[in-house]
Order: C-alpha cells, then structure tokens, then sequence
C-alpha cells in the first residue's frame, strides 16, 4: 500500500505543480493534478492563501489564476532542506 | 554594605561567561530555524524552537538567581529572602517550559494527527509549567524543582516508548535530549552549596554548552550547508 502523504509534501505538491505551470494555474486543473479530495484541497487552499504561500489574479476575462507569491518560491527552494531538517531531529 | 564582603568574582565570571556562552547559542538557533517554521507553521518545528527560548530564558534567570545568592548580603539587605522565590519561580517556568517542550518535540509524530487538541494542549503546557513553578517557589527548594522537572521528563519518555518493538538502539536525538535533561538537572544541583565541588563546575559548564554547540552545528549544518553548495 502506497505511504500516505503528509501535509508539508501535499502542499510541497501543490506549489511545485503551479511552479511548473508557469506559475499560473486555474483551480479546477490544480485541484486534478494534485490530487486529493476536493474537501482537502480547499482546506490546503485556504491554509495556502492564509500563510500568503500563494494569491489568487484575475485576467481581463475575470477568470481566476493562482499564482505563488515570493513566500511561495522560497518555500519550494527551502523545502529540501526543511524535510531533511524534520528527519534529522525526528520532528 | 549591601554586597557580601568576599564576592567570589572567580566564580561569578565563570557563571556569566557559560550563560552568554549557551544563551547566545540557543538565541541563534531559535534565530535560525526562524525561516523554516514561517514558511511551514510545522509543529515540531515549533516545539523544537521553543526548546532553545525556554532553555535561553531559564538561564538567564538562572544567573539572576546565583547573583542573588553570591551577591546579595542577607544581614544588609533584608528582602532578599523576597528575591529568591521570584527568581526560582521563573527558572522554575522556564525549565519547565524548556523540559516541556523536549517532551513535545520528541511526542509530536504521534500527536499532530490530533489537530484539534493540539492547540489545547500548547496552552495547557503554560498553565502546567505556571502550576509547578509555583509549587517550586512556595518551597525554595532547588531539590523540588529537580523532582518535578524529573517527574515531566520520565513521563515524556514513557508516552515516547514505541507500542510495537522496533529494532535498533536509540536515535541520536533521544541522546541529545536526554543529554540537554541532564545537564540542566547537574545546572540546578549547582545552585545548592556542596552538592557539585567546585573544580567539577568548569568541566560540567563546558561539556553543557558543547551539548548546546553540537545542536546549533547540526541545524545549520541541516538548513544553511546545502543551500551554499547549491549557490
């Protein structure tokens, strides 16, 4: 039986997949491509907006884009280290 | 005259020197995984930090509290016997809270899948050490502190006993806070007249702040080394 992912993989997922849409994505392909429950999904959201990982753009059509914010780019560069962090103190 | 009229100044210095020794290495840890939990809010990340804040606060409360004792003429001054408590009440938050917080950060793998409780729990762990403070500094007694400090401890480590047998011996972490444990406990025995000579002070003061240094080593060596090589 596959590992259940945790929480920090599950938004490390979800920041890495609007990274590599050219930091632009819709939130239906998002909530496809990672993965989860709608339910979770939203939950992951909101937490992502809260802690300003990610922003919500709107276009000309008034159609919503998700975009990472500064906090966000720094998260995935600083993820590696923050997991091997986590394993080495058993946290 | 309010100051004792042979103030061991050997022994004060030695004092302030080991406190801004560890003090400054717990503030730049505490300073340091600073980053990592802003951008993860992860609660043994949390807990861990709290670790080292406690553990800089205890000790600088802690040399407040031997500036009383080595200071301070009891004859002269007539509210000394007032300053202690207060002095002891905060080591005996601090180190409560420090102790406290090993305990969590050692639990936490199986307690943050309760996200409800967790909340409750982070505030019930101020009112506990707040209760035991209290209890430490209506006795004055250095002794009490270790035995509540020891009661915290041997039931965190009961809690973090695996239910299923697992191989291998205990992981470098379990050492390291059982060590942080021990050298506090030794730290507070220091207080008591006696108990530890005072040749064993200097020797026990450095292998506890090596403890402290060999952490800090490990988390910038964990959160700052990869990132240079990758630059």
């Amino acid at each position: 039986m596959p590992k259940k992912r945790d929480r920090l993989e599950i938004i490390y997922t979800i920041l890495k997949i609007i990274h590599n849409h050219d930091n632009s994505i819709k939130p239906t392909p998002l909530l496809r491509y990672t993965n989860v429950s709608s339910q979770s999904f939203l939950e992951y959201y909101n937490e992502l907006l809260d802690k300003e990982l990610i922003r919500e753009e709107y276009d000309k059509k008034k159609k919503k884009y998700i975009t990472l914010t500064d906090k966000g780019f720094s998260f995935l560069e600083k993820y590696k280290l923050i997991l091997g962090f986590i394993e080495e103190f058993e946290l | 005259m309010m100051f004792k009229q042979m103030i061991p100044l050997e022994i004060l210095a030695t004092e302030i020197i080991y406190f801004i020794l560890v003090f400054c290495v717990c503030i730049f840890i505490y300073y340091k995984t600073r980053d990592a939990y802003n951008l993860t809010k992860h609660q043994g990340i949390f807990h861990f930090r709290n670790i080292f804040l406690y553990f800089a606060l205890a000790y600088a409360f802690r040399l407040l509290h031997i500036s009383i004792i080595l200071l301070l003429d009891p004859r002269m001054f007539q509210n000394i016997r007032a300053l202690q408590p207060i002095s002891l009440l905060l080591v005996g938050y601090f180190s409560t809270m420090a102790v406290l917080s090993v305990a969590m950060a050692a639990l936490i793998k199986k307690i943050k899948n309760h996200k409800d409780g967790l909340h409750t729990l982070n505030n019930s762990l101020h009112i506990v050490a707040i209760i035991l403070a209290v209890i430490v500094a209506l006795t004055r007694s250095h002794h009490v502190l270790i035995l509540v400090l020891s009661v915290v401890f041997i039931v965190s480590i009961i809690f973090s006993i695996p239910k299923k047998k697992t191989k291998g011996i205990i992981s470098q972490n379990k050492i390291t806070y059982l060590l942080l444990f021990i050298f506090w406990i030794l730290n507070i025995l220091t207080l008591t007249k006696g108990v530890i000579p005072q040749e064993l002070k200097i020797p026990l003061y450095v292998i506890s702040a090596a403890i402290f240094l060999w952490i800090f080593i490990r988390v910038r060596k964990r959160l700052f080394s990869n990132a240079k090589k990758k630059r």
